[in-house]
């Protein structure tokens, strides 16, 4: 360093450590206003400076940004880098890891006996509700019971002869269009397939 | 024993500032002074929730096992579990009509205009904060009500653009409403909305106490001389206590006549009822998104409600800044058409929602 000696406008308790010019350019010595680091622990400006310190900024001057820049990059990278591995961790823990269950593909329901021709009933697909129509003519078709609108669970309505969603009035007919309400795409259908007396159904492809 | 403990504190922290300005503090009285209550209503019914809600989590157990039972159990088992359930569902309703009234209320006398644009933002965080607590509260019981209508509810988040997935993963713990939903909301709602809304409710009210109650925009220019003014202590507090002590006894009323129902333990394996509704609070939006086509111009019908929706709560939000007329000190015509065509909108909605 070569601020050594008097310190000229600096509380006498404060030691210099380092000196550098405010701006880049230092145009008029005199009136140049410097900043200076104290062991106050915050930087100072000061216009009144004294030789090795005028020295130092003119001479050193251009090497002293450079390594301040590097300086401030260096901080300012790690304190990104920081951020990022607080906020990481984080975001990743609120999303759930995907559940490692058995996919199914395909599943008993029960005996063709037992099913109503005009009824439907749900069943369970794995985590999913498939809805399961006998229709009055004795065909038996699967969908997915869940609504491609909002995700309500959908119904057999032998009343109206549709698959009916309760929550917003979408109408489905019996090969899974959409024939009335919000819903914007049909029903996935699933394949039915009778085995003697038993009734599977599969997921299609 | 009193003025001891007074003095006692009063050497110490030095009182006599607060005491000051409470004494120097009066609140406006005019034709719209009736307005001003509905804050504090709110206030109270917020204190209420936070009371019974404690309460009720002395028992509640937020699983999927157990939700519907314990609450089940706080209703038929426990001494007066009927009573503290039924006044926390009631005073949440009550509560978000409270607060509802006091937006309207604020937005019609242009409460909002320089120097209170801070506490209309505040107030509306603390509006969309009560909105949340309704929607992750309305899922705890784990009826088939609820579940369908969380199915719904944050079924419409999917819709939102780039984000919208992730989102729908976050809020639901997984793809689908399951237990690990259930556990989620019961988080939010017991800990990150009361923890939010305090810090935001703390904002709003130091705000309302250093700049006093707005005075009407006509009201202002008149002379000092023929203004009315009430000090707000005891006067006006007095007169806040007062009316908390009558939201109190309609509580207490509603919640023994028209006790809040459990219905049905949820099932995710069976169909949606006819009947599934949201709040009464989100039935207008509900209610638009059923007559929303399917697609609108290139895109998905849900989608555009939700932005439309999105676009407007934004454009509510930031009133302060774009009503330039109300800036000027001049009376927007279009300021009051556009609140009585939000009224009516919502009101004819909130109807038509429970009439289809």
């Amino acid at each position: 360093m070569g601020g050594t000696g008097r310190r000229a406008g600096l509380t006498s308790a404060a030691s210099v450590l380092r000196i550098v010019p405010r701006s880049m350019k230092v145009e008029n010595e005199s009136s140049a206003e410097y900043y200076v680091w104290s062991f106050g622990n915050s930087w100072t400006t000061t216009n009144t400076f004294e030789r090795g310190a005028r020295l130092e900024a003119n001479q050193g001057g251009e090497r002293r940004s450079n390594r301040r820049d590097f300086l401030s990059y260096l901080l300012g990278g790690g304190l990104v880098a920081w951020a990022v591995s607080v906020i990481y961790p984080v975001l990743a823990y609120l999303i759930p890891p995907k559940q490692a269950g058995v996919e199914v593909t395909s599943v008993k329901v029960g005996k063709l006996s037992e099913i109503a021709t005009d009824s439907g009933v749900i069943i369970r697909f794995g985590t999913k509700p498939v809805l399961l129509v006998r229709t009055a003519a004795g065909d038996l078709k699967a969908f997915s019971a869940t609504c491609t609108h909002l995700d309500c669970t959908v119904q057999f309505r032998p009343d109206m002869g549709v698959i009916w969603c309760a929550c917003h009035n979408g109408k489905f007919d019996l090969t899974g269009r959409v024939i009335a309400g919000p819903p914007p795409r049909p029903l996935d259908e699933f394949n039915v397939l009778v085995q003697g007396e038993d009734v599977l159904v599969s997921k299609k492809g | 024993m009193w003025k001891r403990i007074y003095q006692w504190i009063d050497e110490r922290v030095h009182l006599e500032d607060v005491v000051d300005f409470l004494g120097k503090k009066y609140v406006p009285v005019h034709s719209h002074s009736v307005w001003y209550y509905f804050g504090g209503v709110s206030l109270f019914l917020f204190i209420i929730q936070v009371v019974t809600g404690i309460l009720l989590l002395l028992y509640y157990k937020g699983t999927e096992d157990l939700a519907f039972e314990s609450i089940h159990y706080i209703m038929s088992k426990v001494e007066f579990g009927w009573l503290i359930r039924s006044i926390h569902s009631w005073a949440a309703n009550l509560f978000v009509l409270a607060a509802m009234i006091h937006m309207f209320s604020v937005y019609f006398t242009r409460a909002y205009r320089k120097p209170r644009e801070i506490t209309w933002l505040t107030g509306m965080i603390l509006f969309l904060l009560a909105l949340a607590f309704g929607f992750s509260g309305y899922l705890l019981p784990w009826n088939q009500l609820a579940f369908f209508a969380t199915k719904v509810g944050t079924d419409i988040v999917r819709s939102v653009p780039v984000v919208g997935e992730p989102l729908l993963t976050f809020l639901r713990a997984g793809e689908e409403v399951t237990g690990a939903t259930l556990s989620r909301f019961f988080g939010f709602h017991v800990a990150v909305l009361p923890g939010i809304f305090t810090v935001f409710l703390a904002i709003h009210l130091i705000l309302v106490q250093r700049q006093g109650m707005s005075e009407p925009m006509e009201l202002e220019s008149a002379a000092p001389s023929t203004k009315r003014t009430m000090p707000f202590f005891p006067n006006f507090l007095l007169r806040d206590l007062l009316l908390w002590l009558i939201v109190l006894n309609v509580l207490a009323i509603l919640a023994v006549f028209f006790p809040w129902e459990l219905g049905e333990k949820a099932d995710p394996f069976a169909p949606a009822f006819a009947g599934i509704k949201p709040e009464w609070y989100f039935m207008f939006m509900f209610q638009t998104l059923k007559y929303i086509p399917s697609h609108v111009l290139f895109i998905d019908g849900d989608t555009f409600g939700v932005l439309m929706f999105s676009v407007g709560g934004v454009l509510w939000m930031l009133v302060p800044f774009w009503d330039q007329r109300t800036k000027r000190g001049e009376r927007s015509r279009f300021i009051t058409y556009l609140g009585i065509f939000l009224v009516a909108y919502v009101i004819l909605f909130t109807i038509l929602g429970y009439l289809s």
